[in-house]
């Protein structure tokens, strides 16, 4: 069993029309052991900037409060705002600084660029960007996941319909791996602003 | 900048220093030592399991590379790019761990720019590959990129190949990755000396072909890359798409089981938070009058 | 980390291509010995499977402190996936045509279905030499069941006698992973799913494979229509086979060991009735 899945997660990104949705479960577990049904995998970086990070829960809570610091950072140092791609390059770089003692986590970066654009991108643990225009997946269940979004995928769906489909992909999904599940969350960033919504799911 | 802002950084916000980060090792042999449940495997990354070639013709080199990415036998990303920026006159293709060839590539690239603007001098291929092989020596293969590195300088076109440990060949063509060997035999049965730019091109697709579909790491499509003596660089992303689902997708006639009305999904709560505007502004605070007694 | 079952009995008796005797499994100091030897540490007793990079860490790199003993892998994993799923007068049995090992693709046109009646289809991935040897033990067996009862099995007996050829096998299994479809005696349509020792259930659909994880909870939600609120419908075979055919092109764009051709089959209780369906070469 690889350190990653010692906890357990499944989160998936996509994109529709000028807008983008991030999804997560939010289990928490020690191997086979349920501990929380409420863990926080997804963080709002920014307006228009999500992060979802799955792996190891220590390092999923530290590297959070990393880039919160570095983007915080930035800002103050530049005047403007952190765009999508530049702290997707920031994420892998720091991923990559520990190249060989890394932080066990595989992130998946979710945004609005300024001319509202969706921007994806997933890394794995060592910081290797991936960058596509449809979605990306991570977490303990990445089979099912593609398997899902592959399926499912649209072009340019309006944000309730991109909802469905990232609710549905993520249930089907984590129901069929024992890591992840008990409840999920998914959120649809638009233009205008953020849309989060609980899920209701299976509890085993 | 603004004329408030702190000139020097202070020491605590510092950016850190150059260079790879062992802090982390330790903690984690310790995770790897302390699995209640036997040794936790090493955390699988992501891999090229690569073709990538490169041949030189008369006026020129002419590299290729397919654009699948591997993490196990899954495929993660269907269309990535591996052929990697070096200098103006100079390209790479990367094979290995994805991250190592993304980032060994950068890196070098960042110094051949460094090296031109103090030299004020084009930068030559060997000069290229001498620092990525030192890179690639110091790890001791650890840092696992296979290069396939081309370009044209004042010495003519040039083809190198660097292997992960650091060892290199000057060759005029070559292949690498897990699809090589199937791009080698396309080479070995129809390369020739002073090939046209047309004739090197529709070489190295056929080569690049061979690895997509003999080569279970290798698929989708195939990019290209000419670099030509007289400066000029013509980068062909999807030079050759010959894998697309759209036509299989079309022949099927979906099911509108796939398709989810609004409301499919139980939903236990919901929230809508609007984006603030940018940064604050009068309408964010209450304007009081100053007390000018 | 897999390991080979330990065999039932300690007898010294050299068998080159079966797991070692207990003896041998035990260090002289107690600890447990992998039963296949590599020169490196940890090295899995069986190379073929599923969550290992192919070829990766079986290499030697000519760099060992001690003798090491080199031992015949009698498994190898061919690849590819299978599915099958039950209506209410049929069932769709399908698989790809690919064979794989490691990075190569041995053949592009192998079949994965096995018609054993003409009601029952066998589909099995796995390793194509233990596939075969099965589908030969199963067809004398089956052959035999005829000329002793003078009438063709029902699905719900090969069920039964594909569950016991497996068990048969407990320390030494068939290195199969099978899916048995086809419409029983009141002619609904049945579809068994199996682990590679026997174990089976009669379920309302089942995949298996390298492609498994993409397919699975694909047919939760589309067939089964788990999670949601929408109205459920029932489904005929020709949308069924549609299905099957976007689960496949799927599977296809993510496995690498899934593709080339697709193979369906659609059982009723007129017969079986075949099509095939082009996937990606890549």
């Amino acid at each position: 069993m690889s350190i990653l899945e010692y906890n357990g997660a499944a989160i998936i990104a996509m994109a529709g029309k000028n807008c983008v949705g991030i999804a997560a479960d939010t289990r928490l577990g020690v191997q086979a052991q349920t501990v929380a049904c409420d863990f926080k995998k997804v963080f709002k970086m920014g307006d228009k900037l999500f992060v979802g990070l799955a792996g190891l829960a220590s390092d999923v809570q530290t590297l959070d409060q990393l880039l919160t610091f570095r983007k915080n950072l930035y800002e103050l140092k530049e005047e403007r705002e952190m765009k999508p791609k530049v702290f997707s390059a920031m994420l892998s770089s720091i991923l990559y600084e520990k190249r060989f003692g890394p932080y066990f986590a595989e992130p998946v970066v979710a945004g609005l660029d300024d001319d509202g654009k969706p921007f994806l991108s997933a890394m794995d643990l060592i910081g290797a960007p991936v960058y596509t225009d449809d979605f990306v997946v991570s977490g303990t269940c990445t089979g099912n996941l593609y398997g899902m979004c592959e399926t499912l995928y649209k072009p340019d769906l309006e944000p309730d319909d991109l909802f469905e489909t990232l609710a549905q992909a993520l249930l089907a999904s984590v129901d069929r791996d024992a890591l992840s599940g008990w409840g999920g969350v998914v959120h649809i960033i638009t233009k205008e602003g953020v849309t989060s919504r609980e899920l209701k799911g299976r509890q085993d | 900048m603004s004329e408030f802002t702190a000139s020097e950084t202070p020491e605590s916000i510092a950016p850190p220093p150059a260079g790879f980060s062992f802090e982390n090792v330790k903690r984690n042999a310790a995770i790897s030592a302390s699995g209640t449940t036997g040794a936790y495997t090493q955390a699988k990354a992501m891999k090229t399991g690569t073709t990538i070639v490169g041949t030189i013709f008369k006026g020129g080199v002419v590299l290729g590379a397919d654009t699948r990415a591997t993490g196990d036998t899954t495929v993660c990303d269907k269309n990535c790019e591996k052929i990697h920026y070096m200098a103006p006159n100079i390209y790479c293709c990367g094979a290995g761990t994805a991250a190592d060839t993304e980032k060994t590539t950068e890196l070098i690239a960042s110094q051949l720019e460094l090296l031109r603007m103090s030299t004020k001098t084009q930068s030559r291929i060997v000069t290229a590959c001498t620092l990525l092989k030192r890179m690639l020596f110091r790890y001791q293969g650890h840092v696992s990129a296979a290069l396939v590195l081309g370009g044209c300088d004042i010495n003519g076109p040039h083809v190198y190949q660097i292997y992960p440990h650091g060892s290199t060949g000057k060759l005029p063509y070559t292949t690498m990755g897990s699809g090589s060997l199937a791009a080698m035999s396309v080479f070995e049965s129809e390369w020739k000396e002073d090939m046209t730019e047309d004739e090197a091109k529709g070489l190295v697709e056929r080569a690049i072909t061979a690895g997509i579909f003999n080569d279970l790491g290798s698929g989708s499509n195939c990019d290209t890359c000419v670099i030509r003596m007289d400066g000029s660089i013509q980068m062909n992303r999807g030079a050759l798409k010959e894998n697309p689902v759209e036509p299989l997708r079309d022949a099927i006639k979906r099911s509108d089981r796939f398709n989810f009305p609004r409301g499919t999904t139980a939903v236990l709560s919901t929230e809508f938070v609007a984006h603030k505007t940018k940064g604050l502004s009068l309408d964010d605070v209450d304007v009081v009058t100053m007390d000018t007694n | 980390m897999t390991s080979l079952p330990l065999p039932p009995h300690s007898s010294p008796r050299p068998l080159l291509t079966s797991p070692l005797p207990r003896s041998a499994l035990t260090h002289a100091n107690g600890i447990q010995r992998l039963p296949i030897h590599h020169s490196e540490p940890h090295s899995m007793a069986v190379p073929a499977s599923f969550d290992q990079q192919p070829g990766a860490d079986s290499i030697d790199h000519g760099v060992t402190e001690a003798p090491y003993e080199r031992r015949f892998s009698p498994y190898d994993f061919n690849g590819g996936t299978t599915l099958a799923i039950s209506g209410p007068d049929f069932a769709v049995v399908a698989g790809d045509t690919r064979m794989s090992t490691g990075y190569e693709i041995l053949s592009r046109d192998v079949s994965k279905l096995h018609p054993l009646t003409d009601h029952c289809v066998l589909a099995s991935a796995g390793c194509k030499t233990d596939v075969d040897q099965l589908r030969s033990v199963l067809d004398i067996r089956s052959d035999m069941y005829r000329h002793n009862h003078q009438k063709d099995m029902k699905v719900t007996s090969v069920a039964q006698m594909l569950g016991n050829t497996l068990y048969g096998r407990r320390f030494f299994p068939y290195y199969s992973f099978n899916v048995l479809a086809g419409v029983d005696a009141e002619g609904k349509g049945a579809v068994y799913s199996y682990d590679a020792i026997g174990s089976f259930e009669r379920t309302h659909f089942s995949a298996s494979g390298s492609g498994q994880s993409f397919v699975v909870p694909l047919l939760d939600n589309v067939i089964v229509h788990k999670n949601r609120q929408d109205e459920k419908r029932e489904l005929g075979a020709e949308e069924v086979v549609e299905i099957v055919k976007d689960a496949f092109v799927t599977a296809g764009e993510r496995d690498i060991y899934t593709g080339d051709k697709l193979e369906i089959m659609v059982i009723t209780k007129d017969g079986i009735q075949k099509s095939t369906f082009p996937l990606k070469a890549d």
